[in-house]
């Protein structure tokens, strides 16, 4: 009887004791997932950037030869840094409200923060069209109040596109960064201003710091997306507007050039991941 | 045991330059209410004479670390006064406050050295360079931990982060020291010699300390008096040994130190004396805490130390304030063993001191319990 449950009981032990092994078979459907449909794909895209139409350098000599395409590359490069401190900038404030916000409000207002996953981006950059064109919401308002006599042009500029940016990436910024805030020891704060330091300096010297990598995780996300944005600059921006993204776009639908558009894709990724490399380097040195 | 043999102090010119002596702290009638209007701290008054150690005690929940909070200003009183070296300071933000406090999880500053940390509050303060390395150094001398100052917190033992919390607490020299269950996290063997750390150090810097525990050994041993807290409010004060021998409620008797009580029925009361009758019919004449009136519902307080045990075959057999019983347990202690008694109507604990002489005794030993009448503490039950 009392084998028979002992033999019982290690039968049911026994898978856990390899379990690391077996854990590593679960992650086995997406890396398959994503040899399919993400690592092949960008192979060959490599491999089309150097091979087509004829094998060797010629679609990188192209890039380089003419600025405008490194000219655009800059200018993608400029509004992710500027989309990317424009979330932080206004998501920052919002996750420290979530940490000091009393529960049910915070709940509420992560909830709010939520709301416009519900619609996708293309639907919420036209949304923004709708607001802001001639005969837009804001135009209309405007003239009502007597503010302006004719209608303004708020689309396309490079402002607009900015701040719709901000606007559709701000929830990607504020997770993590509420994550990151919420684990910061209050009696951290506590004794710092125990210690002789004002509000001001408790913010400098102790929480600023203790919430880098927080910042610096949301940031990373934001300036990733950024980076290869695509609707939102191509609806609301101007001509100057043109993003990386746009170029490549146009040149698989547009100029059907495959391989220049996997040359410039191969520039995208390359740029992106210095960019993270960057940022991550940046974030090890305020962990300490 | 590296730890324990570098902690003793060994006075590393703390007394070189103008060093302010901690100053006196008032509270008067310090209220503290909670949002739904029940009080968290309710019209608390004490005193703590300049250099010396006060111990709030009392369970979780009594409000002691909430009384704590106000004097380092992180809560504010709804009213009452809180006064340092003579200055009301109760609405004085913290960082203004110079009063050093270590936290029940140190608070040390993860992204920063251990040097950082401790010279945070003279940095604040605007010192020099020079001034802060050699008060930084001094600090850590004093702690005995000179050696670790380049290291992160993460870096040290518990032992070790609790005493640069302690350095951080006092490098600044603060008018006053908050210590709220600094001891907590640590191992028994380690808090006994950071213990007697902390007496040391209040001693050479001339500390004004409030301390807060529920550990009450923890507050014997340190304090020159003992506020003991219940809901709100303090139910005595005054040094350990006058609480521990003349405890003004059972609550307090039951909070410090181990007790005994006997239940029982007032016969007579009569000339600072009272005779209570036990549920067996047996009678104890014990010392009042208050005036009684015969037929009033009473608990007897004996402490463990004063319960005498003798084996029942002798002499001594009838009389007052003997008890007779059968030894249940025999728990051996060191230098002591406690002996758990059954009486007819009750269990007693005895705690015989091991000497030469005395009598051991077995399990169902039939034994009779002797205790004079000033160390049996009758005390109303409410």
């Amino acid at each position: 009887m009392m084998d028979a449950a002992l033999a019982g009981d290690t039968a049911r032990l026994a898978p856990f004791h390899n379990r690391r092994a077996g854990a590593g078979l679960l992650a086995l459907p997406l890396v398959v997932l994503l040899a399919v449909i993400y690592v092949c794909p960008v192979g060959a895209l490599l491999a089309d950037s150097f091979t087509d139409p004829v094998a060797g350098l010629q679609q990188y000599r192209r890039l380089i030869d003419h600025p405008v395409y490194l000219e655009v590359l800059a200018r993608t490069l400029r509004l992710a840094c500027v989309v990317t401190l424009g979330t932080a900038f206004f998501g920052f404030p919002v996750a420290y409200y979530l940490t000091i916000a009393r529960p049910a409000v915070a709940r509420i207002a992560l909830g709010l923060l939520f709301v416009p996953f519900w619609a996708s981006t293309v639907v919420r950059t036209y949304a923004l069209m709708v607001i802001l064109g001639r005969t837009g919401v804001l135009n209309g308002a405007l003239l009502w109040a007597g503010f302006i006599k004719q209608p303004e042009q708020f689309l396309f500029h490079t402002a607009t596109v900015q701040l719709a940016m901000v606007q559709i990436l701000l929830p990607f910024f504020v997770l993590p960064v509420y994550a990151a805030l919420r684990n910061i020891d209050g009696s951290l704060l506590q004794a710092a201003g125990g210690l002789g330091a004002p509000p001001w300096q408790v913010f400098r010297r102790v929480y600023l710091p203790l919430s880098l990598p927080g910042l610096f995780a949301g940031a990373l996300i934001v300036f990733v997306f950024c980076f290869g944005f695509f609707i939102t600059p191509t609806l609301l921006g101007g001509r100057r507007d043109v993003t990386i993204a746009m170029l490549i776009m146009a040149q698989f639908e547009g100029q059907l050039d495959w391989g220049f558009g996997a040359a410039l894709s191969t520039l995208l990724l390359a740029c992106t991941l210095a960019g993270v490399l960057v940022m991550l380097r940046l974030a090890g040195k305020f962990r300490g | 045991m590296d730890m324990t043999s570098d902690m003793r102090v060994t006075g590393a010119g703390v007394h070189a330059g103008p060093a302010p002596h901690g100053a006196s702290l008032v509270l008067e009638q310090v209220s503290r209410f909670y949002p739904d209007g029940t009080h968290a701290v309710r019209a608390l008054s004490l005193s703590v004479p300049a250099g010396r150690i006060l111990t709030l005690l009392g369970p979780s929940g009594s409000g002691k670390t909430t009384t704590l909070k106000m004097i380092a200003g992180f809560d504010r009183p709804d009213s009452g006064s809180i006064t340092l070296a003579g200055r009301d300071i109760s609405r004085i933000p913290p960082h203004a406050r110079n009063i050093g406090m270590v936290f029940q999880n140190y608070a040390l500053f993860p992204h920063m050295t251990v040097f950082d940390n401790v010279a945070f509050p003279l940095r604040m303060r605007g010192r020099s360079r020079r001034e802060i390395d050699s008060a930084v150094q001094e600090a850590l001398a004093l702690v005995h931990l000179e050696g670790v100052a380049a290291r992160l917190p993460r870096q040290l033992s518990g032992g070790q982060q609790q005493r640069v919390a302690l350095a951080r607490a006092i490098v600044f020299r603060p008018q006053l020291l908050l210590m709220d269950e600094p001891l907590g996290a640590l191992d028994r063997q380690l808090r006994k010699s950071v213990q007697s750390e902390i007496k040391r150090l209040q001693r050479q810097l001339d500390l004004t300390i409030v301390y807060v525990t529920h550990d009450q050994e923890e507050a014997m041993f340190l304090s020159d008096e003992i506020a003991i807290v219940q809901a709100g409010r303090i139910v005595q004060c005054g040094p350990p040994g006058v609480l521990y021998d003349a405890p003004g409620s059972l609550f307090v008797a039951g909070f410090l130190g181990e007790s005994n009580f006997l239940g029982g029925i007032v016969a007579e009361a009569a000339h600072g004396q009272v005779l209570v009758t036990l549920p067996g019919g047996r009678q104890v004449r014990g010392r009042p805490s208050a005036p009684m009136l015969a037929g009033q519902a009473v608990s007897i307080l004996i402490r463990p130390e004063k319960l005498h045990v003798h084996a029942a075959s002798g002499s001594i057999g009838q009389g007052a304030n003997l008890l007779h019983g059968r030894i249940d347990l025999v728990n051996f202690l060191g230098g002591a063993i406690e002996y758990e008694i059954d009486l007819d109507s009750a269990r007693l604990t005895a705690r015989v001191y091991l000497r030469a002489s005395a009598a051991a005794f077995g399990i169902g030993d039939p034994v009779v319990l002797h205790m004079a009448p000033e160390d049996c503490l009758v005390f109303a039950v409410p």
